[in-house]
């Protein structure tokens, strides 16, 4: 699942799941939360940020991607949104087109592509092995039934491949030319023969998890993961920073206004001192990563 | 005490007409290795599914199993758990999780392991299988040999002391069946656990074991020391004797004759008492079980000590080139073609060049992941070449209509028959074949007739494709597609799983169609089936064929890559790839 290039690329994936997941936790409350444009500026330009440091020079298609589609969301919002006392220019019937809706559009699209990009850096931490092992204490059961479907999935998505390629050998493929009604009728076949397939390898698989005495009472989990001295610290270093982002931000005015004119609260100390600490929690694990080389390349000249 | 013993053991499935093991008498001693075989259906699975009570089927049971001289039932469920491992077939349906590092734990966890043990037992068991390089990839990127290697060690990081295995390298090919049994043997030798594997594939196992259990019919007919057993089954010209390792047959059958023709001459010559060939054999009988051959290695030093004392009229068989046959027209002809299945990816077929002679029977041998089967699907149009001339049945294969092709052109046998049947009986499944081409009632009688005939499966026609055996559903779906009418047949690893009797009858279907004028080009990794029955073969590598040639000059010079029979005779024979070859050479 995870495409990680490299492990030196990518110290902060080898942090314990908990901590990895506990950020990412934060990170996506705050953006959701955070209006500020600031401090959705910060969140867009740290995410990415976060983002190349993973994925290196792969990850600028992507980055250029959603800042098109931040454009995109900006200039059709106002389409949609005729309110605001500022009027750029009117369209289509005198409907107006204006400077506030503009900003809210830019502000949802900042928030989005914002929220993608830390998605995608999840999804890159988080590998199944990780959610899993998180979740297993949590919910044993539905721990078990998460990792078989995910055995499943690629296992039928090949059998069906199969099946279709082997049917396509004796031309009882959808050949070209094939009517709709044919093609339903062959894909039903393909089907019906999964399903029969799924159920035999059901009954197979349920007597080796017997045999290997799932359902004993007392089941453990085996953990891939370790707890190191360096979990303790980032999370702390984290709780911290979170703490004083999210005081700092509640004592500071930050809601923002759009209708019928933009209202921008003024930036007090306070809210500066928000940005800042939540500025370096968004930055951890970019420097977490930006260290891991650093130290790699240290332990490597001083070899 | 025997570490498991089976007291007259009677099973009975609900509503079967016969028992399924009748009066079984077994004991199994600590670090014993155990073969059990016999012909499919001779109740093998069920009596090694008595070896772990949460597995055993549904039905009457009668008589004892003692494990350590206790009943096996009152053995808790956690200690049956971790003391006896159990391996089935079918590699991809016994993982349970998607990690390959969570399946070793999977049995631990259910143990209720703590943290350090599990760390303990999973790293040292992945270090002893080899599996390190592979232990955080998730299972679906992992070949066949590769899962099932991992279902044995996510079995013996329990440790069990007995490991219980039921046809485990069917699905395999011989190179990945070879490394899993390898795997087998060692745990065996170096950790002195009890093995007790069943097997129709004896090649290899059988050199292995030191115990054989033949069964027939729910009952357990013969049980002994290999040598012995191997003796025994040819004194009773039983079937099964067809899927003993090389060596042990060509002594068995050359050793027999020879006591065959001196007894005869006794029997000519001195006393009329009429049980002079019994006697012979009898006298005969210890001398040649000592000697019985049971790899390569033992097979030369017989072979080189029969020739020293028996010395053959003939030393080699003629190298029967077909100079004189005159020049077929080509089923298939495939000029510099190259193929990859993605843009960026690497390509599969890089120039390859093959010409199938109408009417033959068309080897392809080579080893795993080189091309061959793309090279089938290329041939049928279900991978497109890039580059390159495919022509199939005269045409250029881009200007055949689909319809047309598949109607009386080609058609592929994929290596998992199963893939080819989707309905509810083999009969539905035949008809499927012959729906919506305006035949009428009658046509498609006869046409399902001929075919059912041809590939013996009358009886089979009400079954549910997923009861029959390997063999039978390979027949099935030979049958399935042999009513297109193909007059291009392609298999893929035809004889995959199937046992020594079950490649003979499939040979035999072959021949008759190669008869009739059809080709049928096989790719395979078996070389002692393509040694015995193509017309000719050719070596695949690395995307391409790099040599053509009849069997015997093709596995006569070829020294690793070759049959059993010709690994044994190197040097002191020439041109003697199959069992019969050394024989009637040994006899001459």
């Amino acid at each position: 699942m995870s495409v990680l290039p490299a492990q030196g690329r990518c110290a902060f994936a080898s942090l314990h799941p908990a901590v990895s997941f506990a950020f990412f936790a934060g990170v996506l409350l705050l953006c959701m939360v955070l209006a500020h444009p600031l401090l959705q500026i910060e969140a867009f330009c740290l995410a990415a940020l976060c983002y190349v440091s993973f994925r290196g020079r792969a990850a600028w298609r992507f980055v250029g991607g959603l800042a098109v589609l931040l454009a995109v969301v900006a200039l059709v919002s106002p389409l949609f949104n005729a309110q605001g006392e500022t009027v750029l220019f009117r369209w289509w019937a005198g409907r107006p087109y204006t400077l506030e809706a503009l900003a809210l559009g830019a502000s949802t699209g900042l928030m989005l592509a914002a929220m993608m990009l830390w998605f995608a850096s999840y999804h890159l931490v988080m590998t199944s092995d990780a959610f899993t092992f998180l979740f297993a204490r949590a919910l044993p059961g539905l721990s078990t039934v998460l990792v078989m479907v995910l055995r499943l999935v690629p296992t039928y998505r090949r059998r069906i491949e199969k099946l279709a390629m082997a049917r396509a050998g004796i031309g009882q493929g959808p050949s070209e030319g094939a009517t709709l009604a044919a093609r339903v009728r062959s894909a039903g076949t393909v089907l019906s023969a999964l399903s029969a397939d799924a159920l035999e390898g059901a009954i197979v698989t349920a007597d080796s998890m017997v045999a290997r005495g799932y359902g004993l009472p007392g089941r453990t989990h085996f953990a891939l993961f370790r707890w190191e001295r360096r979990d303790s610290v980032v999370l702390m270093v984290m709780a911290g920073l979170l703490t004083a982002a999210v005081v700092a931000l509640v004592l500071g005015d930050t809601a923002v206004r759009y209708f019928p004119a933009i209202v921008v609260p003024p930036v007090g100390a306070d809210v500066l001192v928000g940005a800042f600490c939540y500025g370096a929690f968004l930055l951890l694990p970019t420097a977490i990563n930006l260290g891991g080389r650093l130290a790699w390349r240290c332990s490597l000249s001083s070899m | 005490m025997a570490l498991f013993a089976f007291e007259h053991v009677t099973f009975r499935y609900p509503g079967a007409a016969r028992a399924a093991l009748c009066g079984v008498d077994l004991a199994v001693e600590p670090g014993q290795f155990v073969l059990m075989c016999g012909p499919s259906g001779c109740g093998k699975t069920t009596l090694l599914r008595h070896f772990k009570p949460t597995l055993a089927p549904h039905g009457a049971r009668e008589g004892r199993i003692l494990f350590e001289g206790e009943p096996l039932e009152e053995v808790p469920v956690r200690e049956q758990v971790a003391r006896v491992g159990f391996v089935m077939q079918d590699p991809d349906a016994q993982l349970v999780t998607d990690s390959v590092w969570h399946e070793l734990a999977f049995v631990l966890e259910s143990l209720g392991c703590d943290q350090r043990t599990m760390r303990l037992r999973v790293a040292e068991m992945a270090s002893y299988f080899g599996i390190q390089h592979w232990f955080h990839r998730s299972v679906d990127t992992l070949s066949g040999g590769q899962k099932q290697l991992l279902n044995l060690a996510s079995v013996m990081v329990a440790r069990p002391e007995v490991l219980v295995l039921d046809e485990p390298t069917a699905q395999l090919d011989p190179l990945a069946a070879s490394d899993f049994l390898a795997a087998v043997h060692k745990i065996n030798r170096e950790l002195g656990t009890t093995v007790i594997m069943s097997e129709h594939r004896l090649e290899e196992a059988y050199a292995l074991a030191d115990r054989v259990v033949v069964m027939d019919a729910g009952r357990i007919v013969i049980d002994g020391a290999p040598r012995v057993v191997a003796e025994e089954l040819f004194r009773s010209e039983s079937p099964i004797k067809a899927a003993l390792p090389v060596p042990v047959r060509v002594c068995a059958t050359v050793e027999g004759s020879r006591a065959a023709a001196s007894a005869s001459q006794a029997t000519a010559s001195a006393s009329p008492k009429g049980n002079g060939q019994a006697d012979a054999f009898a006298s005969e009988t210890p001398a040649a079980v000592g000697r019985l051959p049971l790899t390569v290695r033992e097979g030369r030093a017989w072979l080189a000590a029969e020739v020293a004392a028996h010395p053959p009229t003939r030393r080699a068989l003629p190298d029967d080139g077909a100079a004189d046959a005159p020049p077929a027209p080509m089923a298939v002809e495939l000029e510099d073609v190259w193929l990859r299945y993605e843009r960026d990816g690497a390509d599969v077929l890089k120039g390859t060049t093959l010409a199938v002679p109408e009417g033959s029977l068309f080897a392809v041998v080579g080893g795993n992941g080189t091309g061959k089967s793309t090279m089938l699907r290329a041939l049928c149009g279900i991978a497109r070449s890039y580059r390159g001339k495919i022509t199939v049945l005269g045409h250029r294969l881009r200007d055949w209509k689909r319809t047309d092709l598949f109607h009386g052109g080609v058609a592929l046998l994929p290596q998992d028959p199963q893939s080819l049947m989707a309905k509810k009986t083999v009969r539905d499944d035949l008809e499927e074949m012959l729906a919506h081409r305006g035949l009428s009632a009658d046509q498609r009688a006869a046409a399902l007739a001929e075919v059912v005939t041809a590939a013996e499966i009358e009886p089979l026609l009400n079954a549910h494709p997923f009861d029959l055996s390997g063999g039978e559903l390979q027949r099935a779906a030979l049958a399935k597609v042999l009513l297109s009418k193909p007059r291009l047949l392609l298999l893929d690893e035809p004889t995959k799983g199937l046992d020594a009797a079950f490649k003979e009858r499939l040979a035999s279907i072959l021949r008759q169609l190669a008869a009739r004028g059809a080709t049928v080009l096989m790719v395979s990794h078996d070389v002692e089936f393509c040694a015995s029955y193509a017309d000719a073969c050719a070596l695949f590598f690395d995307g391409g064929i790099v040599a053509t040639d009849d069997p015997r000059p093709f596995f006569a010079s070829n020294s690793f890559y070759t049959t059993a029979a010709s690994r044994m005779s190197r040097g002191l024979f020439d041109n003697a790839i199959t069992a019969e070859d050394v024989v009637s050479l040994c006899l001459s």
